[in-house]
């Protein structure tokens, strides 16, 4: 509810210059209010690794590289690049480039960024930890050297945003923000990028209220005045708020929403294939089960038993009830849009309690077994009506279930990162739409670097792991693609998980408002259209 | 007297010091504030770093110590949710929780006290016998459920009041208010309600017993065999002596009514302490949810004082009796 | 949400048992002539009834997750369209029957509520007559934990026991003993209420003659308090539980409601009704305003009773 503030005066001169072009009205300020189930954490722009955190901030500071409507690279701060060697990159900046406070972009401000989020109290060192050195050409060229070649740096660099150096001086923020200090920093509430939207008011948790940067070097799909973000955590809230006005675009609609709100003729529904998989994984590296009793055995260590849960989870029934027909049933991990996705693999290996019985007798546990699944409650789209769902179909074969719902920092921080969990949900997608990431950082055996700092199923096939690196080293994409393919068709055979489905991303609005969905639930505001 | 207020002053603190200490190991223990600050997806690399930083490494003991050393000095350190210095967030957090309990209050008070007083004075009447009914409603329907109606009716429904949030809010440097706009006076109203409900119903049939038991005491039977008119009776005896307690009683409730905003603000997304505190609880925010009890420790105990030393002004039988037990 | 305190009548000289009195109370006549208090017995005796022997009155194991299916999920009561006569107040989330659901529900909810209360008044009772009793300081400290407690309200310290218990049983095992940490956080949040008004009882007693002439005849302290302090507060007490039960109730719901309470794979009528909440705006209201009312109609039902038993019992207020 924000209008523009005229004093009279103004608005006499408004009234003026509206009777000489009579033919349009006042130009009304355009506000888009938009509610999302979560706030961003912080105004930080390398302190939070969170999608919500990174969408947010992406409206006020921009990357070297960004991404297209087709999803392909593009130039946004850097307006081009070339290899050198394979280690060395040069990137041409972008001139004539300001920043809010009116400074000029150059390539201290990328140098110093990269080094910003290189520093410990990052969370972005994923995206930057490969690169050894960057070297100041000239104000507008800047050299990054790898310390190993990597394909996918600039996909990473789509992460990294660009903070000017000055204003990081003054306000003493070299660093990002660190918990442990006893103070908070200028740039947790405070911003300064070179993106389309700046900064008006920051209150945590309430709102964050943005406003048209008028020295925008880009373009913009629309042009939007004002934007006010509210985060509102109840789904039903949210959905109550866009129908009754108070909000122009709602994010993370729950499946069971969505047919309403299609009825309803003031509101405009978008929606798209959202580029993470939802599955169940399993403990198959345990002795004997964590959670549960098999008789000192270890059930899921046999695939005839994860291939019984398999085929007693009725994953078509799942996304027809709970889902509401919102997502996609698969039978397998990995997402469609991302390199090594076969589509093949996303054939169901179909419900049938009766030979999933079969199957667990074969095995040994014709009477079942007890164990506990492990679910978050409020991460994915409908997690605990899921996980409600499959444990009723594997308690109808025969398996003593009992289900263990937790809030999402408990779910991860006391069950799965201590690997103490036996069977639970997992949603993956991967933040540069490769297939790599999952395989090397879910699949691998646990042991350095990022190779299996997810693996929360304690697998280890030292054979699959060497197919994974084979295809992690294969620069060109095509034949990354064909090696990838082979390593989740394995995953497949072995039924490591068992996979549910595709999410689909959901986005309501008014029906003068026009969102163009990233699949990564990226909120990319210059597509945005507002009649 | 002065005894008293000693003794009085030094169980305040000692509440304060056990409320500290719960505070502190419950919310030590709840949930895991690495997965706050690191986000789901760190190595366990990041996560010893963060843990060493934070502390969360050294004795039990001694990280309660420096917590209490903090907070005497009003520092309840950083959220890790938000990043932000604790007193800060609340303070801004206060203004919303406050102006919706004194609404609610207000409600309650204005609604509350004549329906009692009618109630206990026209004992039989048909609207008194309605009154008392719903009361007993009132006292029988949990809040989230009440406000989860008043959503579904008003807000989904006919769509005449905003659902969520605290509409326009005018800040005035050190106090935001929404009480200085339509926007905000229309989403004030659901809530508020909701908050009131219970309260009204409470506060109704305490005056009611109260008013009852006041007009049966003898004094006031004096003063009707005095020919003294009923109104007079009623409204100059009865009444006044009626509302000690029952200004007593609200005094206490306003402490419960804040707590009890912890379900109104979760229900109406309301952005005050409430609703912070069970955000923080979701997110294991350590610092924030335990100075958020210490807190409401703290308004309790000071009501509490407050009514002690009000009692001893009021009553002056409890002067000089340094024995006081109040049974 | 503190129950108004009862004051135990001590003016009556006599001391009958406390079956006498409430016979001679009038409580049966008084019982009959109140159509208010007539209802509400019935319906708690339907909900007694159908909470003692739940598999025979509802017409699905609703706990058991054989007996529902999803492909029955969302299915409207049979009065609306998309009903189905196998469900006649529809079915929840999960395919599960509304009426089963609600049934087994208000059995968790009323057992819950129940086994707190008791709690409450094993401690409040206990306490009060020891403090009360054996006086000095026992009854200084108890007293003063009792006015520490009083000030705070009984959700604050209900939602403060269920965190410590997180603490001490893990947050990821919680589950388990949910309904044993919901019991304890309703009775250590509602003893005070009984141990203030024992005690005084108590401290009345003591004094008396009979109490003086058994400790002389050498019977044992702890027997003179069960034989003829307890059965005098009896009635008091029986007022209050009334009450507490349907503080209990509400207490129970609202945990499980924001999600400390009850989980949901044997859900209370509170967690029935976060459930819902889900649903409330995409057309399936039943799943959480049915419970609800059910809800509703519970609590009433025992206020009710607890209103009609506080005037009945107690002469003052008559």
């Amino acid at each position: 509810m924000s209008r523009l503030k005229t004093s009279p005066l103004a608005a006499l001169a408004v009234a003026g210059a509206v009777g000489a072009f009579a033919a349009s009205g006042p130009a009304a300020a355009k506000t888009l209010r938009i509610g999302a189930q979560a706030d961003a954490g912080t105004m930080d722009p390398h302190a939070q690794n969170i999608q919500t955190t990174i969408s947010v901030l992406s409206w006020m500071y921009e990357a070297l590289v960004t991404r297209d409507k087709s999803l392909a690279k593009a130039p946004q701060l850097a307006t081009g690049w070339e290899n050198l060697s394979p280690t060395e990159w040069r990137f041409t900046l972008r001139p004539d480039v300001k920043f809010h406070d009116g400074s000029a972009f150059g390539a201290d401000d990328v140098a110093m960024s990269i080094a910003r989020a290189q520093s410990d109290t990052s969370q972005y060192k994923g995206y930057v930890g490969n690169i050894a050195q960057t070297r100041i050409v000239d104000d507008l060229t800047i050299e990054l050297v790898t310390a190993e070649p990597d394909p996918l740096l600039l996909d990473k660099l789509t992460q990294v945003f660009i903070m000017d150096k000055d204003w990081a001086d003054t306000n003493n923020v070299q660093r990002p923000q660190d918990l442990k200090q006893k103070e908070e920093t200028y740039s947790v509430q405070n911003a300064n990028g070179t993106g389309p939207y700046m900064l008006k008011v920051r209150e945590p948790d309430a709102r964050t209220v943005l406003t048209r940067n008028p020295d925008y070097w880009g373009t913009l799909d629309g042009d939007i005045d004002e934007i006010v973000f509210q985060p509102i955590s109840e789904g039903p809230t949210r959905i109550a708020a866009l129908v009754s006005g108070e909000l122009d675009l709602v994010t993370a609609i729950p499946s069971q929403n969505v047919a309403q709100l299609e009825a309803s003729p003031d509101v405009k529904l978008e929606v798209t294939d959202e580029f993470r998989t939802l599955f169940f994984a399993f403990d198959v590296g345990s002795e004997s089960l964590k959670h549960g009793d098999a008789g000192g055995k270890n059930p899921f260590s046999d695939r005839r038993v994860r291939q019984a849960v398999n085929l007693a989870l009725d994953s078509e029934a799942i996304v027809r009830t709970v889902m509401r027909g919102y997502a996609t049933p698969t039978g397998q991990i990995l997402a469609p849009g991302n390199v090594g996705y076969d589509a093949e693999l996303d054939a169901l290996s179909g419900y049938d309690p009766e030979a999933a019985k079969g199957l667990l007798a074969e095995a040994g546990y014709a009477d079942g077994f007890s164990f506990t699944l492990d679910c978050p409650n409020n991460r994915y789209i409908n997690d605990e009506q899921i996980c409600r769902a499959a444990a009723a179909m594997l308690a109808q074969v025969g398996l003593d279930v009992s289900l263990n719902l937790m809030p999402r920092a408990v779910y991860f921080g006391q069950r799965l990162w201590n690997r103490d969990s036996t069977m639970f949900l997992m949603g993956f997608n991967s933040p540069y739409f490769d297939g790599t990431y999952m395989a090397e950082t879910m699949v691998m055996t646990t042991t350095e670097g990022s190779e299996g700092i997810y693996n929360y199923s304690l697998n280890s096939d030292l054979e699959l792991d060497a197919a994974i690196r084979d295809a992690r080293g294969t620069l060109d994409v095509e034949g990354r693609h064909k090696k990838l393919q082979a390593v989740y068709r394995t995953i497949k055979g072995d039924v490591l998980y068992a996979p549910l489905h595709h999410q689909v991303l959901v986005y309501a609005m008014k029906p003068n408002v026009g969102v163009k969905i990233r699949p990564d639930n990226w909120l990319e505001i210059r597509w945005v259209t507002m009649d | 007297m002065l005894s008293f207020l000693a003794r009085r002053l030094g169980q305040a603190v000692i509440v304060m010091l056990v409320v500290t200490a719960v505070a502190f190991v419950m919310f030590r223990f709840l949930g895991d504030p690495l997965v706050a600050i690191l986000g789901i997806e760190s190595t366990e690399a990041q996560r010893e770093i963060v843990r060493a930083e934070l502390g969360l490494d050294r004795p039990v003991a001694i990280q309660f110590l420096n917590y209490l050393g903090g907070v005497l000095q009003g520092d309840f350190g950083i959220s890790y949710r938000l990043g932000r210095a604790v007193e800060t967030v609340l303070v801004e957090r206060l203004p919303a929780t406050v102006e919706l309990a004194v609404s609610g209050m207000l409600i309650a008070i204005v609604v509350g006290i004549p329906a009692g007083v009618y109630a206990a004075l026209n004992r039989g009447r048909v609207l008194s016998r309605i009154l008392l009914s719903a009361s007993l409603f009132g006292i029988s329907m949990p809040s989230f459920f009440m406000g989860l109606i008043l959503i579904w009716v008003f807000a989904v429904t006919l769509g005449w009041l905003p659902s969520f949030g605290r509409g326009q809010v005018v800040d005035l440097g050190w106090w935001t208010t929404g009480l200085l706009s339509a926007g905000g006076l229309k989403a004030l109203v659901m809530p508020a309600l909701t908050l009131a409900a219970f309260q009204i119903a409470m506060i109704m049939r305490l005056v009611r017993a109260e008013m009852l038991e006041v007009v049966r005491t003898d004094y006031i039977r004096f003063a009707r065999a005095r020919g003294l008119s009923h109104r007079a009776v009623h409204y100059r005896h009865a009444l006044r002596n009626t509302l000690i307690p029952v200004v007593t009683i609200i005094g206490l409730q306003l402490g419960s009514i804040i707590a009890f905003a912890v379900i109104t603000e979760s229900v109406f997304q309301w952005p005050g302490l409430g609703l912070l505190f069970l955000q923080s609880v979701a997110t294991a925010d350590v610092s924030m949810m335990s100075a958020y009890l210490i807190l409401i420790a703290a308004l309790f105990v000071g009501i509490n004082l407050v009514v002690d030393l009000l009692y001893l002004v009021i009553d002056p039988r409890l002067r000089g009796r340094s024995e006081l037990e109040r049974a | 949400m503190t129950v108004g305190e009862i004051p135990v009548d001590d003016r009556t000289v006599r001391r009958p048992g406390w079956r006498d009195r409430l016979a001679r109370s009038d409580v049966l006549h008084d019982f009959m002539r109140d159509p208010a208090a007539i209802v509400a017995a019935s319906i708690l005796l339907l909900f007694a009834v159908a909470s003692l022997a739940p598999q025979i009155v509802a017409p699905y194991d609703a706990f058991d997750p054989n007996q529902f299916r999803l492909t029955d999920a969302f299915l409207a009561p049979v009065w609306l369209e998309g009903g189905d006569p196998r469900f006649l107040l529809g079915t929840d989330d999960q395919g599960r029957d509304m009426i089963s659901a609600i049934i087994f529900g208000a059995r968790v909810s009323l057992f819950v509520g129940l086994a707190g209360v008791l709690l409450a008044v094993l401690i409040g009772v206990a306490a009060g007559l020891v403090a009360g009793f054996v006086g000095g300081w026992v009854d200084a400290v108890t007293m003063r934990v009792a006015d520490i407690q009083l000030t705070f309200p009984a959700i604050l310290i209900a939602v403060m026991v269920d965190g410590v218990s997180r603490a001490a049983f893990g947050q990821a095992d919680h589950n388990q003993v949910a309904v044993a940490v919901l019991v304890l956080a309703i009775g250590l949040s509602g003893w005070v209420q009984y141990a203030r008004p024992v005690r005084g009882a108590t401290l009345v007693e003591r004094n008396r003659e009979y109490v003086a002439a058994a400790t002389m005849m050498g019977i044992a302290k702890w027997a003179i308090m069960l034989k003829h302090i307890l059965p005098n507060v009896m009635t008091s007490v029986l007022v209050i539980g009334t009450i507490h039960l349907a503080v209990a109730v509400i207490l129970e719901a609202t945990l499980s409601f924001v999600g400390l309470g009850v989980p949901p794979t044997e859900p209370s009528l509170g967690t029935l009704i976060r459930i819902g909440n889900g649903y409330l705006f995409s057309g399936e209201w039943w799943i959480a305003i049915v419970p609800g009312c059910v809800l509703v109609i519970l609590v009433l039902s025992i206020n009710l009773l607890g209103d009609f038993l506080r005037d009945a019992l107690n002469p003052r207020l008559k």
